[in-house]
């Protein structure tokens, strides 16, 4: 087994890929309220694009069906081959396994946990590592996103930004295709934050992850190829 | 600017708020009214069944005469008809009536549960002097009859012995009516009786539904053969305007009457004696309800915590709009105490029907153990109302309070995202708190029965020190979470599952603790009573393999009920020793003694052969070569006693004491003390012959009887159920069988209370695990980000309630080895003077881990199956 974060190569442009998701007209709906009204984009390999709108415009309700949480009403969302309609509960929990993971602003690290054991889970769900292989993994993320020192400490005990890094490294553990980030930086300090952002631009552009951010911050796009602009549940203008 | 007043404003959460989700969840509403309701009904049902139970007794000794100023008995037992003229000089000119009573009792043929008429029905039958009863209709008021009874007693006639008087509540049972007859069993002879009156109840009582038969008293003398005695004398006033003046005159001659010839009971000392006979029966009654409120305090507190947890961002949202904590905290007491108005009211009218199914099994067991009652209706008592209901008011506010504090220190909303970990009772975490109890408990144990007034010994200290080993267990288990998980760990590396359960678990919630509490004491009481039990059954097994080796036993029909005064004639067990197929039997007389206030029993043992000796189970063996019957060089009578008696009246080996009897005061020596399960007030022991000549009464209670070897049994049996209609008759084994049987339903009620107990752990367990969820659900929903599939979901969740439970198991019978220990050598002890031998029922305990083990696990699946669905916050 590769225990090493490979990265491709960084020449290699995201056009010249097939798109890591795809999304195709969708529509949802919470209690008769049309929230995504035919939306439709795609994301390339090692792509990263901004998704951009006001409070209550259907950010976050995007990102959840992406990652297959939840079900849209109408149209097609692909994640590489597979389209999250058809998939099953199952195989969509297996694609947040294995193809796509998902960074809060709140870092939504679990609090009985230590930081080594939130990231080790994600290992341990993905499944096919020895316990030896997954503390090697988990040492390398700890210094990759700058904590080795932290490993046993509870997120409690953690800074904001700390959290986040965990909650970082936890999403990259299992190197997936497509990062989900929900205003990664909407709950910490300027420097913190554009600590992050370096981390998630480092990382993304390291291991060719797609990453589809979702911020109110124009300074967060300075780390994306591109921005998506969204107003009532439809995209709006791309920059 | 004004400051809203915090009253107001807790009314404000309260009626916008609380009663809106009271509406928008009905059925969980209605169950946490149903809660407190089913507490304080219990509580109040059993209060009125015992006050009903001791009420019944007082009619049943009053309802005939009216209400006797005083009665007067002879200390030893029964009076002799030759006193009485004796006893009528003592009052010299004042004008009263003495009124002759005799008591017997009546079984019915052919009723009972058993087939065989050792428990067939019985009823009262009262011998009076009927002239002077009727003449007591001139002598009172007209008021104490009504019309109607005033007629049917003029028309009252003498008849012959056999025509008597019944009530409508018998003659209705009967199917019988004026001029009617039917079959009884009077002393140990079938005899059919005349019905010559039904008498009507006088007024709409309890007393409606006596059920009693009235004889001319030299009748039923003669048909017991009991021509020179009575039981007692009632002593009646005429009523009028000197009555208190009169009154006063009585009392002076009531005391000048020598004591040691008669005693004088004053009016209503019957009832109370009743009550003192069976104050230790009611209070364990009363603890058991008690309990039950406990119990349901317990799961109001679960509850209402559960919905602290539901509306914490309700209340985090109030918190940020400027509501202070405060007012928070009493608007949740405030909906305590109004689910405890309302549920208590609703318990209150619950427990008064409740009671009228209880009386019926409260009667019962004080009609077979202690006195007879005629208890059938429970009346409603204000006072006992009054107090069911501020017990179940506070409950609901003691159990209200937890959940407010922990509502009260929710955070507002803002910073509500970050994860709360919390709930339940600060007290669980102090662990040196728990080995304070446990200590105690242990101080506690050693300590003597606390005396209470003359007749009531109660074992509180042994109630302290099981109440702090309870504590103890709860507390310091909540305390094994941490070394639990650890020792687990290397389940981490099996799953994700685990390892989310196990990090859980390495730092419990105040929930968990509190949830893990609950199900060591379910446990451990539940296991302590199986110990107690078993370790009972193996001491009286033991017993009745030592009491019971005769082959067939005899008593009058209906002899189970503890105050049938029926007995089998001489002449009777004479005929039966002289039965070719008898090798010998032992006769039993038995006699109901007060000594010290309190009462026991004298039993005497004639046998016609055999070793009488060899059936007692020794706890101190008289001296070799002695038999009952000897005397001391001084003249005291050697007796035996039982380990109930001595406990009772602190008395021993070599000890003397005397006793009263008919004949006088009887000086006694103890020279041995013997196991006896069957009786808790304790008995002296000495030569049936002997006893027969001091008491004046040659009858037998029992005989046990061995026939020659190859003799038929069965036929015997059957040959004896023809010849004597009026006894029942068991074989040794159908009486093993039947002794255990009565055991084993005595203990019936106590295996309910350990499921009700085993179910509300369980619920208990639910109702954490519903909050852990919801408390966690934006951990849930993490863990589907991650990618946990619903089945890892519940995996996880399923392993924490089944780990909590597995804790709660290995505490609660940890604990209850303890109990166990408290229960048979402490409390027993004290409550009844019975030595058992402590004994493990393995079968037993590991069914009731396996039943709780799986309780747990489904209910832990249950709640997994609807925690995988729960959704984290709502997206926008």
């Amino acid at each position: 087994m590769d225990l090493t974060l490979q990265a491709q190569s960084p020449s290699q442009s995201p056009s010249e890929s097939s798109p890591v998701c795809r999304v195709e007209h969708v529509l949802k709906s919470f209690d008769q309220v049309q929230v995504l009204r035919g939306v439709s984009f795609s994301i390339q390999e090692g792509e990263r694009v901004a998704l951009m709108g006001p409070s209550g415009c259907g950010k976050s309700t995007l990102l959840n069906c992406l990652s297959g949480i939840e079900e849209v009403d109408d149209g097609r969302i692909y994640v590489g081959q597979t389209e999250l309609g058809s998939a099953s509960s199952e195989a969509r929990a297996g694609l947040r396994r294995s193809e796509v993971s998902t960074v809060f602003q709140f870092f939504h690290l679990l609090p009985t946990l230590t930081a080594e054991e939130n990231i080790e889970i994600s290992l341990q769900l993905q499944g096919g590592f020895s316990a030896t292989e997954r503390k090697d993994r988990v040492q390398e993320l700890l210094e990759a996103v700058g904590l080795p020192d932290r490993a046993a400490a509870f997120p409690e005990t953690l800074s904001g930004g700390e959290r986040q890094r965990i909650a970082l490294a936890r999403a990259m553990a299992h190197r997936p295709r497509l990062l989900l980030a929900d205003e990664p930086t909407g709950s910490l300090d300027s420097v913190s934050g554009s600590r992050i952002l370096d981390l998630l631009e480092e990382l993304c552009a390291k291991h060719r992850i797609a990453m589809l951010l979702v911020t109110h911050s124009e300074e967060a796009t300075r780390i994306c190829d591109r921005c998506l602009r969204m107003q009532d549940g439809r995209l709006v203008g791309e920059a | 600017m004004k400051q809203p007043r915090a009253s107001s404003m807790a009314w404000l959460q309260f009626s916008r708020l609380s009663l809106r989700h009271a509406r928008k969840a009905p059925w969980s509403t209605l169950a946490l009214l149903s809660i407190v309701a089913l507490g304080v009904a219990v509580f109040f049902s059993i209060r009125l069944a015992n006050r009903a139970a001791v009420q019944g007794f007082q009619l049943f000794s009053t309802s005939l005469s009216g209400e006797a100023e005083a009665r007067i008995s002879a200390p030893g037992g029964s009076l002799p008809m030759d006193q009485l003229p004796e006893l009528r000089s003592h009052f010299g000119s004042l004008p009263v009536t003495l009124l002759p009573v005799l008591e017997a009792t009546a079984s019915l043929p052919g009723t009972g549960q058993d087939g065989d008429g050792f428990d067939a029905e019985q009823v009262a039958v009262i011998g009076l002097d009927l002239l002077a009863l009727r003449n007591l209709i001139y002598v009172r008021e007209q008021a104490q009859y009504e019309a109607e009874a005033s007629e049917e007693w003029a028309r009252v006639d003498f008849g012959s012995q056999t025509q008597i008087h019944l009530t409508k509540a018998l003659a209705d049972q009967l199917l019988v009516d004026t001029g009617d007859s039917f079959p009884v069993i009077l002393g140990d002879t079938l005899h059919r009786l005349q019905v010559q009156t039904v008498l009507h109840p006088t007024e709409f009582q309890v007393g409606a539904s006596e059920k009693l038969i009235l004889m001319d008293l030299p009748g039923l003398q003669s048909v017991l053969g009991l021509e020179d005695r009575v039981d007692r004398v009632e002593v009646i006033l005429p009523e009028g305007k000197q009555r208190a003046a009169l009154r006063k005159r009585l009392s002076a001659a009531l005391q000048s009457l020598p004591t040691d010839r008669w005693a004088v009971d004053s009016s209503g000392n019957a009832t109370s004696s009743a009550e003192s006979m069976t104050e230790a029966f009611r209070l364990n009654l009363t603890l058991l309800s008690v309990l039950s409120l406990v119990v349901g305090l317990y799961l109001i507190l679960q509850a209402l915590e559960a919905a602290v947890v539901r509306r914490r961002s309700e209340i985090g949202v109030l918190l940020a709009l400027g509501f202070e904590r405060s007012w928070i905290r009493r608007a949740w007491l405030v909906e305590s105490l109004v689910l405890g108005l309302l549920g208590s009211s609703l318990g209150l009218a619950l427990g008064w029907l409740l009671a009228q199914a209880a009386v019926q099994a409260v009667a019962q067991t004080v009609n077979a153990l202690y006195v007879s009652t005629t208890a059938e209706a429970a009346a409603w008592h204000s006072g006992d109302a009054a107090l069911a209901f501020a017990i179940g008011v506070c409950a609901a506010l003691l159990s209200g309070w937890l959940p407010a504090r922990d509502a009260s220190r929710s955070a507002p909303v803002q910073v509500m995202r970050q994860e709360t970990r919390g709930g339940g009772i600060q007290l669980l975490d102090q662990a040196r708190f728990g080995w304070l109890c446990l200590a105690l408990g242990a101080l506690f144990y050693p300590l003597p029965a606390l005396e209470l007034g003359e007749t009531l010994r109660f074992p509180v200290f042994g109630y302290l020190a099981a109440l702090c080993w309870m504590i103890a267990a709860a507390i310091l288990c909540g305390h094994l979470f941490a070394p639990m998980a650890r020792a687990l760990h290397s389940l981490s590396d099996r799953s994700p599952a685990w390892r989310l359960t196990l990090s859980q678990l390495r730092a419990p919630t105040g929930r968990h603790k509190l949830t893990v509490a609950g199900l060591v004491v379910a446990v451990g009481m539940a296991a302590s009573m199986d110990i107690l039990i078993h370790s009972f059954e193996g001491s009286v097994t033991k017993w009745i393999q030592h009491s019971l080796r005769a082959d067939l036993f005899i008593a009058v029909q209906g002899i189970e009920n503890a105050s049938n005064r029926n007995r089998i004639s001489e002449e009777t067990w004479r005929h039966m020793a002289a039965d070719p197929q008898v090798s010998h039997l032992v006769v039993g007389h038995i006699h109901e003694q007060a000594f010290q206030q309190q009462s026991t029993f004298v039993v005497g043992l004639r046998g016609t052969g055999g070793d009488v000796m060899a059936n007692f189970l020794w706890m101190n063996e008289p001296p070799s070569g002695f038999s009952l019957g000897d005397r001391t060089a001084d003249g005291a009578i050697q007796v035996l006693i039982s380990e109930s008696f001595g406990n009772r009246f602190q008395l021993q080996v070599g000890d003397e004491f005397n006793l009263p009897s008919p004949s006088g005061v009887l000086p006694l020596h103890i020279v041995g003390r013997f196991a006896d399960y069957g009786n808790e007030r304790g008995s002296v022991v000495m030569d049936g012959e002997e006893l027969s000549r001091l008491w004046k009464d040659s009858r037998g209670l029992n005989v046990a009887v061995t026939l020659k070897e190859g003799a038929d049994l069965g036929l015997v049996r059957g040959r004896w159920m023809q010849e004597y209609p009026g006894l029942a008759i068991r074989s040794n084994r159908m009486l093993r069988e039947e002794v255990l049987r009565i055991f084993r339903e005595t203990f019936s009620v106590t295996h309910a209370l350990k499921a009700i107990g085993i179910l509300v752990a369980v619920a208990g367990l639910a109702l954490a695990l519903f909050s852990l969820l919801i408390d966690r659900r934006q951990q849930l929903q993490t863990l589907r980000e991650l990618g946990f599939t619903r089945k890892g979901i519940r995996h996880a969740v399923s392993s924490e309630g089944l780990l909590i439970t597995m804790l709660g198991l290995l505490g609660g019978l940890l604990l209850s080895l303890g109990m166990g220990s408290i229960l048979i050598f402490v409390i027993n002890r004290q409550s009844f003077g019975w030595t058992l031998s402590y004994r493990l029922p393995w079968w037993s305990m590991a069914l009731l881990a396996g039943g709780v083990l799986l309780a747990g696990w489904v209910t832990s699946i249950g709640v997994a199956q609807w925690g995988q669905r729960l959704k984290g916050e709502i997206s926008e």
